[in-house]
């Protein structure tokens, strides 16, 4: 809903005489801190858990992993699975034969030792979406689009509320990652709070599925390109995060309609101090579907 | 209080004892066009006692019998001397002829000039319509909103930004009221124009502290709004044609001296002219918005007066059948005077107010979404001035509201399958009854204890949701439970007493002392979280979950004036503390959710400061000079740690100069020149990856720890008037305006963003600050205004 709102209102601000200018802000950056990138599913692949350190908001360097640590995933209580160290912050897990990390229901808890801290999260495995199909529009002469190939991903919202997704698109295995390509549903549309549920995810979402220019409209793929979107289920506590991070990411184009700044607060913790490390644990469930652009 | 009373009993006794006194009462107005003059000064020279005209232009003076000197006079117009000999109850109507500055210096007395220094009331800036249209402005528009800015203590978070703050407060802690209705968006696109036409506007009042009994409703301010009557002696045309809007009113008597109306209307018309250079994509663009103010008045005779006004605005935007979005107001008010004596005037109200903006998407008939909201307020008033003596005023009163608020009737079709994610109406009845007693306990002490007494009723049908704790402070509260409530049945209930006292003490005949205190409660309240509010933020009334704002506010202010009332001098310093202030948690769902208030946090807010206002009224160069010193801030558990922190609308300076010279006797030349810290905002201090995105984060979860530079813009312009010998009927005017005259692109905000491009994987994300400006460039115009 915001994504609409605040498209149409800068669509229309005074475009003509505003301006922007690149400028250098002082940001006070006291230390860097651990950072957790453990979103896992149950595709039967290998699984990466990420360890790195924050940095300066203005470094523009590729964070520097964290090696020595231990880093143990442990389903209801019973299973651990470890996590082995492969350098550089990434620790990866590989499932036996065609198993995965779990099934829907299963209550998984993260546990990482590094010197002295220990940090912990726990969530739970939720139901993820269903894909009908994964189809090639071609467009031509249609208001708003360049003339060319584009994917339109039918997906349903499992009956029952509560149910929170993240759509992946993946171009030639690469994610579409621009700021405006992040995209999470709730219900299949885009807030929860409404009374939308059980049903084929609306429209815009239909269409999200597609890489963004520049300037937030959609550009269509290329022959040959090969088209991968993946549908992961979320925790309401990862949606309410991804939540904030979208509006963050995002919240420059709305120019004067700015929200405030938000940090994401994650699901993370250090044991001993209480206090919230950044990052994210969640366990997914993934369906996937994958075309090639004729 | 007990001294008081003692007055009263004296005054009484006094009456009976010296024999009967005679009441000399009428309309001050206008000789050119009729319109009543709100505030005229009437001042019996023999006895120094004094008047002035209410909103209606009524005024009353209770005398012992003997003839008397009684002096009309307004600022801008001539000094009208009368005697009378008061041997009976007297009607004396009079009509003041504008002040033809061509003839030398006969002033009689100045008395209208020293209204800041006499004047009880206190926090209170009055902008006459003329001024407000030699000031220079942003595309040559006139504009009432951008005017009041240039007052100290008011205040706005950036250009564009609709609404105002005064003294710290919020937008939506003023109440605009047009012809005494509410007017819920006070802007049309967006921010940059308001949506009053001056043509039709006749009087301006903003009460920023200090608020009489009388008004009541919003927490800061109260934006008093008249229009003209309309001119009852002959048919006036008025109009312009600028680079934004054009714009027309007609104005007529219907019977002469007895009754007349006004029509003024402005369109703009962007889209009409930029139309043959938007094609293919923005073929089928709308972009236009108008208003149209109507009113009537009829005089049935000298005790019966009765007036209906009307005002309908509205901005469409679109683009074809793909998206529409479109919003305005409508209020009608019928207004009725009637004297039931010399000394006892009163006035009935009965308006409506209709808020409403829609927002469509999708050109098929399978995919679209059409959601449409609106507040509407239906008020019945009665208002009663009571003129006991010269000395001694009565005011009392009482008003109801029935408000009708629907957040959202809103269908989306997706795959040719409607769903219908309305959310429910809410009604409620605000009311509230009042009394004021203006009086003089000695010849240099006048005081205005006032009292007024607010009930709120959130009514049904209507749902309550019950909340729990939330699990951590600044997280959404978990609902626990809802229940119906049938129609007409009290939801929830709150009352409040808003003490209300204003003292004046002359210190002599150039200066004074004031002070006031005052309560305030604020029963609705609009939902935003944006730095600018959008046209479909929505507003709430209070609820088992929301309870009204409340603020208590002190103020003291020395007033002196220099070189025989040339130069008028205010300061006053204030302190607000404000509480129940609605705020919100991170990444709250502000649109279309029924829960809510799941996700608003209760905070308090304090503001003080001082300001400063220095103005010549007079002579070939006049103008002002504003400057106020001031801090807003808020204090909220979930927000910064729980500790105060500025709002986002704070700004520690703010100064304005606003002059006019008169070059010639047609050439004028404005200037206006403001100057203010900028405000506050958040600044991320780290970034850490997620999945490839690359997070900005607040390592100490701070809120508005850094400023944006300052902010500082000069304006002019240059207006030609028609020659003032000539004796054509149609008078021109050409205004040539230049906004932003040193090109300063004045930041409205720094933001964060990853830097355009995609990043081959692998590769570092960069990120950038940038600085954001409304209005980056100069900005020049040209307009034509024209009279009949």
């Amino acid at each position: 809903m915001r994504i609409y709102t605040y498209f149409i209102i800068l669509l229309v601000s005074f475009g003509f005489i505003s301006c922007e200018d690149v400028v250098d802000i002082d940001t006070q950056f006291e230390k860097p801190q651990m950072v957790v990138d453990a979103w896992v599913n149950d595709s039967p692949t290998s699984q990466i858990i990420k360890l790195t350190w924050s940095q300066n908001y203005f470094d523009s360097q590729i964070p520097e992993g964290i090696d020595g640590a231990t880093v143990k995933v442990i389903r209801n209580s019973q299973d651990t699975l470890s996590f082995s160290s492969m350098g550089k912050g990434i620790y990866q897990w590989n499932p036996s034969g065609n198993n995965s990390i779990g099934e829907i229901g299963d209550a998984f808890e993260l546990s990482i030792r590094y010197e002295n801290a220990y940090i912990s999260s726990s969530t739970t495995l939720k139901r993820t979406a269903i894909i009908d199909s994964l189809v090639v529009e071609e467009k031509m002469d249609e208001l708003g689009y360049d003339d060319g190939s584009y994917a339109s991903c039918y997906a349903v919202d499992i009956a029952g509320k509560g149910d929170a997704y993240w759509i992946k698109t993946f171009t030639n295995d690469t994610l579409n990652n621009k700021p405006r390509e992040l995209v999470i549903s709730y219900d299949g549309t885009f807030d929860p709070g409404s009374s939308y549920d059980g049903l084929p995810f609306i429209r815009p979402l239909r269409d999200a599925v597609n890489r963004l220019s520049d300037d937030a409209g959609y550009i269509p793929y290329l022959p040959g390109d090969k088209v991968r979107v993946e549908i992961h289920s979320l925790s309401d506590e990862a949606y309410a995060y991804l939540s904030i991070i979208q509006e963050q990411l995002t919240n420059g184009d709305n120019t004067i309609f700015a929200l405030p700044f938000a940090n994401a607060t994650g699901n993370v913790f250090n044991t001993t101090t209480h206090e919230r490390v950044l990052g994210f644990f969640n366990v997914a469930s993934i369906t996937k579907e994958e075309i090639t652009i004729p | 209080m007990k001294k008081h009373f003692i007055t009263i009993l004296l005054l009484a006794v006094s009456h009976l004892i010296s024999g009967q006194n005679y009441t000399l009462s009428g309309y001050v107005s206008d000789a050119s066009n009729g319109e009543s003059l709100i505030g005229a000064s009437v001042y019996v020279k023999d006895s120094n006692q004094g008047a002035t005209s209410n909103s209606y232009g009524f005024y009353s003076l209770t005398l012992p019998p003997g003839d008397y000197t009684v002096v009309f006079s307004y600022l801008g117009f001539q000094d009208q001397s009368t005697t009378i000999n008061l041997d009976q109850n007297k009607s004396l109507n009079t009509r003041l002829a504008i002040e033809n500055n061509l003839i030398d210096e006969v002033v009689v007395t100045a008395e209208s000039e020293d209204k800041n220094v006499r004047d009880l009331q206190m926090s209170v800036n009055k902008l006459d319509i003329k001024t407000i249209q030699k000031v220079p402005t942003l595309l040559g528009e006139t504009e009432i909103i951008r005017s009041i800015q240039l007052l100290p203590g008011v205040t706005t978070v950036g250009e564009g930004a609709a609404g105002f703050n005064v003294r710290g407060g919020s937008i939506d802690q003023n109440l605009v009221l047009l012809d005494e209705a509410p007017v819920y968006n006070s802007s049309h696109l967006f921010g940059f124009f308001s949506v009053f036409n001056p043509d039709a506007v006749k009087d301006v009042q903003l009460y920023k502290g200090g608020i009489p009994a009388r008004y009541g409703g919003r927490l800061s301010s109260i934006l008093d709004v008249r229009m003209k009557e309309g001119n009852n002696q002959k048919f006036t045309m008025n109009g312009g044609v600028g680079t934004i809007f054009s714009r027309l009113a007609l104005e007529a008597p219907i019977v002469k001296d007895k009754s007349s109306f006004i029509v003024a209307g402005r369109r703009s018309y962007i889209d009409v002219l930029a139309a043959p250079f938007l094609s293919g994509d923005f073929d089928g663009t709308v972009l236009n918005f108008y208003d149209l103010t109507l009113k009537s008045n009829f005089k049935f005779n000298d005790n019966n007066q009765l007036f209906a006004s009307g005002y309908f605005g509205r901005d469409n935007f679109g683009f074809g059948d793909r998206a529409g979005f479109n919003w305005g107001n409508k209020t009608g008010t019928l207004r009725f005077n009637h004297l039931f004596s010399e000394k006892l005037f009163s006035n009935v109200t009965a308006y409506f107010s209709d808020y409403d903006y829609k927002i469509n998407f999708g050109d098929s008939a399978e995919d679209k979404f059409d959601w449409n909201a609106r507040i509407k307020n239906y008020s019945l008033k009665l208002d009663f001035n009571y003129f006991l003596n010269p000395d001694n005023i009565l005011r009392f009163g009482g008003q109801s509201i029935f408000y009708e608020f629907q957040p959202a009737n809103a269908i989306a079709i997706s795959n040719d399958f409607p769903i219908d994610i309305s959310l429910d109406s809410k009604y409620a009845l605000e009311s509230n009854i009042f009394i004021e007693n203006e009086f003089k306990p000695s010849s240099a002490l006048e005081v205005n204890a006032g009292l007024r007494l607010s009930h709120f009723n959130y009514l049904g049908k209507g749902t309550a949701y019950y909340y729990g704790d939330a699990p951590e402070l600044g997280k959404e509260k978990p609902i626990l439970g809802e229940e119906y409530f049938e129609s007409g049945k009290s939801i929830q209930q709150y009352v409040n007493l808003e003490p209300r006292l204003a003292v004046k003490y002359q210190l002599n005949k150039l200066s004074s002392i004031k002070a006031s205190y005052n309560r305030t409660t604020q029963y609705i309240h609009l939902i935003s979280n944006t730095t600018a509010s959008t046209p479909v933020d929505v507003w709430t009334p209070s609820t088992n979950n929301i309870k009204p704002q409340i603020a208590d506010q002190i103020a003291a202010g020395y007033f002196r004036n220099f070189s025989n009332n040339q130069y008028e001098l205010s300061t006053e310093l204030y302190y607000k503390n404000m509480a129940h202030l609605v705020d919100y948690i991170d990444g709250a769902d502000l649109i279309l959710n029924k829960y809510l208030e799941g996700q608003i946090l209760e905070g308090v807010g304090r503001a003080y400061g001082m300001e400063v206002q220095l103005k010549k009224n007079e002579g070939k160069f006049s103008g002002w000079l504003s400057y106020t010193l001031a801090r807003t801030e808020r204090k909220v558990e979930g927000i910064n740690n729980g500790d105060w922190y500025p709002s986002r609308f704070d700004q520690l300076h703010n100064f304005s100069m606003t002059g006019f010279y008169e070059l010639s006797k047609r050439w004028t030349f404005s200037a206006n020149f403001v100057l203010n810290t900028g405000t506050p905002t958040t600044f991320p201090t780290s970034r850490y990856e997620q999945q490839g995105y690359v997070i900005p984060n607040n390592d100490d979860n701070l809120r508005n720890n850094v400023r944006i530079p300052a902010y500082h813009r000069l304006d002019i312009s240059f207006t030609l008037d028609s020659d003032p010998n000539s004796t054509k009927r149609w008078k021109g005017q050409w205004v040539f305006g230049v906004y932003n005259l040193y090109n300063r692109r004045n930041p409205f905000s720094i933001y964060f963003k990853q830097a355009d491009g995609r990043e081959a994987p692998g590769l570092p994300v960069e990120t950038e600050a940038i600085r954001f400006a409304v209005v980056g460039s100069i900005v020049p115009s040209i307009s034509y205004n024209f009279k009949f």
